[in-house]
């Protein structure tokens, strides 16, 4: 196996834990309020049908889900934080605490920009870990709450119903349309990259790298940001405006890629 | 042959490193000598390639800095860089997994030589046994040279010995060692070129057999004659 | 490979989960409609497509159905990314699709379809734009800008005018030619003094302006009263007309602290249908709307267009559709047509369209909420008001939805494409 694989072998393997137990809160949390709100909307339709009380349209996994929009946001947003947290951690945690791996990790007999792309794929990694455990989240909650609704109370739902009633998902993490899928992500993989960068920045110039890393996010945040806003429906057509797009961010991710790799195997002070 | 030819180093706006040339001969054991802050573990992590330089080059057999060269020069920090948590078993996996001049045979005898729990962690490790543990990464490479940055520091006597032990054994052979120290008494015996490091600058370097013979002088005599006047 | 066990199993994951979500799952499958025949010519329902929601299970999506079946209507990210559509491409017109096939580069940017014209020679592009001045005391400036390409050489050349002047916005209504002038009707709207029509005419070989003409709209007749200015331009966005309409209502002037209800649908006093003519600047008053004041009543209202030289009047109410023609250039008034909505069977008529001969209608049979009908759609001939088609949307497929949510789908809008 070469060298960048195990290398973002050793990065997940660094992180495992804290994944495990991000998993672990996204499934209590959502679990919890899935089982109680479900709890509650049988004991309503319960009720009702004691009462004699006839209600418009049964209820679906699609409904539920779309209930417990703050709740399944919760654990969603807390990775997101972690994970963006991360995305700085993972350098740093290399040159603060004993071990100072950074000596280590950049002495290892390999060119560094497999360093620094290791530690970009695991951070991808965790994160399109974590949305595909989203996904089974999901699958797992349906068959909860089919064994919990009974049958005549019960309507059923497509899955992509359930996720689209969830805003958080349907907006952001799984959006319907692949094509979005792939832009969302594509534009998430390129801020990364310039994180990455801006992090590189200031372990190479210490102080003055900070105001560097600055400048360098700002100017690269106002490309990709111009080119999401980019409105210039007045006068290129769609397909343009994409090229366009595609454009800006290949060479944002071309400069980001460059300045990094150079700084990570030229710059870089241990 | 490792070369540094007239390198230079800055560290916002301060020189740390001043038109440093010196080399270091395979076979032989090179020592960089000075006081605190002389510049002796910058210079080798510019070799190691952990700081840019802003002047000069280095060269090692001939060749400028490149991924090969971790594989023929292995690096003994002063401190272990390896994550807490690992075990030990887990750390020699882990330098067996990248480096391919990395030889299991030694790395056993090794571990047997200083005596090293597999099992323990390197977080747990204490000091003497963590610098023990060090040399067995470095020094269970088959590497052309070995660069160690203060292995005494900090070491009871005994351990010291014990390390030192290794200098002369077949463990160290004929590869080139490169190493800063303070403990300049205890190694005087062993080394076979000294290079003493004044404010970033070469004060002197000399073949210690040369001194001692020439000018009956031991190395300790040339630091104080250099450094403190 | 144990060893990397953790890794292999989250990249595994995450290829299996996304991968599969991606090809079968990220589907938000709708039950699929068509058209069909409750009687008559199912070719006829051809250009017709039905516009609604569907909104079965959780929430509510766009879609529309037609002969040919149904498709969700939203405009979905991979076709703002990836398609190659002009901004008129969804236009009723078909004809700017053509035009944005074969002259891409001048139809770029060019939005509002009033300013088009077209013959066989040239393809014209108007457009009028009001810029404020920085200083608000000052005024502002009207700008023209005429975009012309030469159909047979390709080559486009621009006309500019400017016009000083303190008003609120202005837009083209319409483009035309006569001769060698051409004509660009905008329409000025003023603070609180209403609308002005100003033709502004360009010499078509050199581009400079000629001349402009401020069609007399007349003032109203006293001091309470007020004028609203409707206009009938050539209902083809491209196509040539030698003149254009305008309905002149005259009607109770609306205050601006109007409280009860009843203030707030004005009285009518009179209507008067006038005639513009491009070429020599003629304003004719033409005695063809006698007797359109009584029939405005509430739930009933009339619609006007004129095609070449057809003006067409179409009265809908609920219960029926009138229809009334006229040739302007003999003055040959076409017999009148009427569609009831009893002869359909069932429903109310709630939208009606003319187009190509044909009388397109709507008609909803009943309160959605309330037993989720599907609407009837007819198509009648415009010269005899016989019925050529009947039909209704039908759900055609479940696409693993519920048999109970198969009909929960309304559709409100119909569209004609011409």
């Amino acid at each position: 196996m070469n060298r960048y694989l195990k290398l973002v072998h050793l990065e997940v393997h660094r992180f495992r834990y804290a994944l495990f137990s991000l998993m672990f809160l996204t499934a209590a949390i959502q679990i919890t309020g899935l089982v109680h709100t479900t709890q509650v909307r049988v004991k309503g339709w319960r009720e009702a049908a004691r009462l004699g009380e006839h209600s418009t349209r049964n209820f679906s996994f699609a409904d539920v889900i779309g209930d417990l929009q703050f709740l399944f946001a919760i654990p969603i947003l807390i990775s997101i934080v972690v994970l963006g947290l991360y995305v700085f951690l993972i350098w740093y945690r290399d040159w603060i605490g004993r071990d100072k791996f950074a000596y280590r990790l950049f002495t290892l007999p390999t060119v560094r920009r497999n360093v620094y792309m290791a530690k970009a794929t695991a951070i991808f990694v965790f994160v399109f870990a974590m949305v595909s455990f989203q996904l089974l989240m999901l699958l797992l909650e349906r068959q909860l709450f089919n064994w919990m609704v009974p049958s005549e109370y019960r309507m059923s739902s497509l899955f992509a119903e359930a996720v689209a009633s969830n805003l958080v998902f349907v907006r952001f993490l799984l959006p319907l349309d692949g094509i979005q899928f792939v832009v969302y992500y594509g534009i998430g993989i390129l801020a990364v990259f310039v994180l990455f960068t801006a992090v590189l920045l200031e372990r190479s110039y210490r102080l003055p790298g900070i105001v560097y890393a600055i400048l360098y996010v700002a100017v690269c945040g106002a490309a990709i940001g111009g080119a999401v806003y980019l409105n210039l429906y007045n006068y290129f057509y769609p397909r343009e405006i994409t090229a366009i797009r595609f454009c800006i961010y290949l060479m944002v991710m071309g400069f980001t890629l460059t300045l990094g790799f150079r700084l990570v195997s030229k710059k870089i002070t241990v | 042959m490792i070369e540094l030819v007239r390198v230079s180093q800055k560290y916002t706006y301060k020189e740390v490193l001043k038109d440093v040339t010196f080399t270091a001969e395979k076979g032989q054991i090179t020592c960089l000598l000075g006081l605190n802050g002389a510049g002796k573990s910058t210079i080798l992590k510019t070799i190691m390639g952990l700081t840019p330089i802003h002047g000069g080059s280095i060269r090692i057999d001939g060749e400028e800095i490149n991924q090969n060269t971790y594989e023929r020069v292995s690096y003994i920090p002063d401190h272990l860089a390896i994550p807490a948590s690992m075990k030990l078993s887990d750390a020699l996996r882990f330098m067996e997994d990248f480096y391919s001049c990395w030889n299991k045979d030694r790395a056993n005898e090794l571990m047997r030589f200083f005596d090293l729990d597999l099992d323990e962690r390197a977080g747990r490790l204490s000091k003497g046994t963590a610098a023990k543990f060090n040399l067995v990464l470095g020094l269970a490479q088959d590497s052309d040279y070995v660069i160690m940055d203060e292995p005494f520091a900090g070491i009871d006597l005994f351990n010291r010995e014990r390390i030192a032990e290794v200098f002369s054994s077949e463990l160290v052979g004929n590869r080139g060692v490169l190493l800063t120290t303070h403990e300049v008494k205890e190694v005087e015996y062993l080394i076979d070129k000294a290079v003493l490091l004044r404010d970033g600058v070469v004060a002197r370097s000399f073949e210690c057999e040369q001194v001692r013979s020439e000018e009956s002088k031991s190395v300790v005599d040339v630091m104080k004659e250099v450094l403190l006047t | 490979m144990k060893r990397y066990m953790i890794t292999s199993a989250l990249i595994l994951l995450i290829l299996a989960s996304l991968g599969t979500f991606y090809a079968y799952g990220a589907e938000l499958r709708l039950p699929e409609y068509k058209l069909q025949t409750l009687e008559g010519d199912l070719a006829e329902a051809s250009k017709l497509t039905l516009l609604g929601s569907y909104v079965g299970g959780k929430g509510s999506y766009p879609i529309e159905v037609s002969t040919s079946g149904s498709k969700r209507s939203e405009q979905t990210f991979s076709n703002q990314w990836m398609k190659n559509k002009g901004p008129l491409h969804d236009q009723t017109f078909s004809e700017f699709k053509a035009l944005y096939k074969e002259h891409p580069g001048f139809m770029r940017g060019k939005m509002g379809t009033d300013g088009y014209y077209s013959d066989q020679d040239t393809l014209i592009f108007a457009k009028a734009s009001y810029t404020h001045s920085k200083d608000t005391d000052q005024e502002g400036t009207i700008r023209w800008s005429i975009d012309s390409l030469d159909l047979a050489t390709g080559k486009q050349v621009r006309y500019t005018d400017e016009l000083t002047d303190s008003v609120q916005y202005t837009n083209v209504i319409d483009v035309q030619k006569a001769g060698s002038e051409i004509h660009v009707l905008t329409n000025v709207n003023r603070v609180n003094s209403g609308n002005e029509l100003i033709d502004m005419v360009f010499n078509a070989e050199t581009g400079l302006p000629i001349h402009s003409v401020q069609v007399p709209l007349g003032k109203p007749s006293r001091n309470d009263r007020e004028l609203q200015i409707q206009i009938i331009a050539e209902k083809k966005p491209t196509a040539a007309n030698s003149r254009v309409l305008f309905l002149v209502t005259e009607s109770s002037k609306r205050t601006d602290n109007t409280v009860s209800a009843s203030d707030t649908i004005p009285t009518i006093f009179s209507e008067r249908l006038f005639e513009y003519q491009y070429a020599s600047g003629d304003v004719k008053e033409l005695p063809l709307v006698a007797g359109a004041e009584e029939e405005n009543r509430p739930g009933s209202w009339t619609l006007h267009s004129l095609e070449r030289a057809t003006y067409t009047t179409m009265h809908l109410s609920e219960e029926a559709v009138t229809i009334n023609r006229y040739d302007l250039s003999t003055g040959f008034a076409h017999p009148q047509v009427t569609i009831k909505a009893s002869q359909l069977g069932k429903g109310t008529i709630s939208q009606a369209q003319v187009a190509d001969g044909r009388i397109y209608l709507l008609l909803q049979t009943g309160d959605y909420f309330k037993n989720n009908s599907m609407p009837i759609i007819a198509v009648a001939d415009i010269t005899d008001g016989r019925i050529l088609y009947q039909g209704t949307p039908a759900p055609v497929k479940a696409n693993g939805r519920p048999d109970d949510q198969l009909d929960d789908a309304q559709f409100l809008n119909m569209t004609i494409m011409q």
